[in-house]
């Protein structure tokens, strides 16, 4: 088979070392590898603890509810990687392509590794209020209060319906919705809005080693983008050349861009000035940037005929709602369910 | 003079278009009511250092050149002799080829050699006197409105549906509008070609500045100011 050289001059004879997919699998072993707990050990909990002990309530809600969206986001990236983009990687329309399948394993390692991370950090840092571990979804309970009272959950479930129906129909549509909304929506635009975030935050709450973490975990998302906007590219290459199960391929990617980027305003409604935005996030500033991913992505690496104007409507009719929505009475009524459900009578401030 | 753009003409046309606007009414109802709706257009990078009154459309030189070579000898030499220094040089170096070129060749020659960024020193006031129309016009806005060489704001006052006011804007420091779009001058010559501003902001060719919020809110409204500058007929100077 392939008798290619390598960037170190090795050659294979099974693995096709020129691959695109051979190169981020090689580019996840160096880079990807990074050790949680090592990372712990080297940088300490102890000055994050200070800091976030020191900041104003509003303050620690603000970073709470941003790292609560990461948590639960990682969390169902990473169940999906396991048991669903595993088989899509192995599917007929990838051409057997045993280099994506070895990236996957690389790309399945990051997502569990960031949950590890922001699970322990939030516990060590943060203390136990939010984090409701043994109602976490996996176990049959649900999400982050806040997580679910913005509705950002909705989006994580409709990845778990649409890349469990590619994992088992291996259509090639399906497919493409799947990575969309995994790849494109919940990688591309909530956790990279989510990194614009930190990166700002850290101005007014400057935590050693949340900022460790989180360049190690956009890096690694930067290597899952590049292999969704590969992936997707793919299929639609075959589309344009006329192969029959692709077609639709396109429309669909598209669909599921109108259909999924109202979580934007879900996520973004963290940081407008109805909760207040004591760490200066700066909704509007959110929305430029992301904007200019949705551009980026669709527009530009995909190149797809995406009617701006739409997705702008779409945005604006779920941040209407949101404007619309007590988020603290959701946020209260979600904490009261889960203590009722844990058999704990709710304490006065929500918590534990 | 009503569409060459940019130049305030172009503006009004626009904003009488703008007011007029059925889609925009009903889309920018309450638009700027409690809050400052004004927008400043900014437009950068006027290649004006890079095109010459030579590569200005015929139609606003031709009646300038028409004029010179109407002159008589005599007027003509009057007009040489009062020539500044720095067309003198263009002068001499229009002789390309060293032949001894009629004279009032190598002086349309030179005067087509000369960028607009240095029309102020280069023309003189025995020559402005031939300078009429919408060149003098257009000349004139580009020496009272460009800031810092390349740069010129206009400011557009939006209130509940209609534009009341457009004017280009000398002085951008003395008003502070509740938003911004900022674009090179190529990007905003698209827009009047008919792109879509929505995709322009979105693409980061265009930098809007402001409560972005309310923009998404106003949506089909910045969608209708886009699409009614395309609408708006012009012809590009540059």
């Amino acid at each position: 088979m392939s008798q290619s050289t390598t960037q170190s001059g090795f050659q294979a004879e099974r693995i096709d070392t020129s691959s695109k997919w051979y190169d981020l699998f090689q580019k996840g072993v160096e880079l990807g590898t990074w050790n949680v707990e090592k990372l712990f050990d080297e940088v300490g909990f102890e000055e994050d603890r200070a800091i976030w002990e020191s900041l104003e309530p509003g303050e620690r809600k603000q970073i709470r509810y941003l790292l609560s969206g990461f948590l639960d986001g990682e969390f169902a990236v990473g169940e999906d990687a396991s048991h669903h983009l595993q088989r899509i990687a192995g599917a007929p329309c990838f051409d057997d392509n045993e280099e994506m399948e070895m990236y996957m394993t690389m790309f399945t390692l990051t997502e569990h590794k960031h949950t590890q991370f922001l699970d322990v950090y939030m516990h060590e840092v943060m203390g136990e209020q939010d984090v409701f571990a043994d109602l976490n979804p996996k176990r049959g309970g649900a999400r982050i209060p806040i997580v679910q009272a913005t509705g950002l959950g909705e989006i994580f479930d409709r990845q778990g319906q649409l890349t469990a129906r590619a994992a088992h129909s291996r259509d090639p549509v399906d497919i493409a919705k799947a990575l969309t909304v995994y790849h494109m929506i919940v990688e591309g635009l909530l956790a990279r809005g989510g990194f614009y975030s930190i990166n700002k935050l850290s101005r007014n709450a400057p935590l050693p080693l949340l900022n460790h973490g989180f360049k190690f975990i956009s890096t690694d998302e930067g290597r899952h983008m590049t292999h969704g906007v590969e992936a997707l590219s793919e299929l639609i290459a075959k589309e344009r050349a006329g192969e029959p199960e692709f077609q639709g391929v396109s429309q669909a990617i598209v669909d599921v861009l109108y259909e999924n980027v109202p979580a934007v305003a879900d996520f973004g409604y963290m940081f407008t000035d109805a909760v207040d935005d004591p760490l200066e996030i700066n909704f509007n500033d959110l929305l430029m940037r992301v904007g200019h991913l949705i551009d980026g992505q669709f527009n530009e690496a995909l190149d797809l005929d995406m009617d701006h104007r739409t997705v702008v409507g779409r945005v604006a009719d779920r941040h209407q709602e949101c404007l619309e929505r007590d988020i603290d009475d959701a946020v209260r009524t979600y904490r009261d369910l889960y203590q009722r459900k844990r058999g704990v009578e709710a304490a006065a401030d929500g918590g534990r | 003079m009503a569409d060459w753009f940019p130049s305030e003409e172009w503006l009004e046309s626009y904003r009488r278009n703008l007011a007029e606007d059925d889609a925009y009414a009903a889309a920018s109802e309450g638009w700027g009511v409690g809050f400052d709706g004004d927008f400043r257009f900014v437009l950068t990078h006027l290649p004006l250092e890079e095109t010459t009154l030579g590569d200005l459309p015929d139609a606003l030189t031709a009646e300038l050149f028409d004029r010179i070579d109407a002159l008589s000898a005599t007027e003509f030499d009057r007009l040489r002799e009062t020539a500044t220094p720095a067309f003198d040089e263009r002068f001499a170096a229009a002789d390309g080829d060293g032949n001894d070129d009629d004279e009032r060749v190598r002086f349309r020659r030179a005067l087509s050699t000369v960028a607009l960024a240095d029309v102020p020193t280069v023309v003189w006031p025995a020559l402005e006197t031939h300078i009429r129309g919408d060149l003098e016009s257009l000349l004139a806005q580009l020496e009272a409105y460009v800031v810092d060489g390349s740069t010129v704001y206009a400011h557009l006052a939006l209130e509940d549906g209609d534009c009341e006011r457009a004017e280009l804007v000398a002085d951008p420091s003395a008003r502070d509008p509740g938003f911004e779009l900022e674009a090179p001058y190529e990007t905003w010559s698209e827009l009047v070609e008919g792109a879509d501003v929505i995709e322009s902001v979105m693409s980061n060719e265009m930098a809007l500045d402001g409560d972005v919020t309310r923009v998404l809110h106003y949506g089909d409204a910045a969608a209708a100011m886009g699409d009614v500058a395309g609408e708006t007929d012009a012809r590009h100077l540059f």
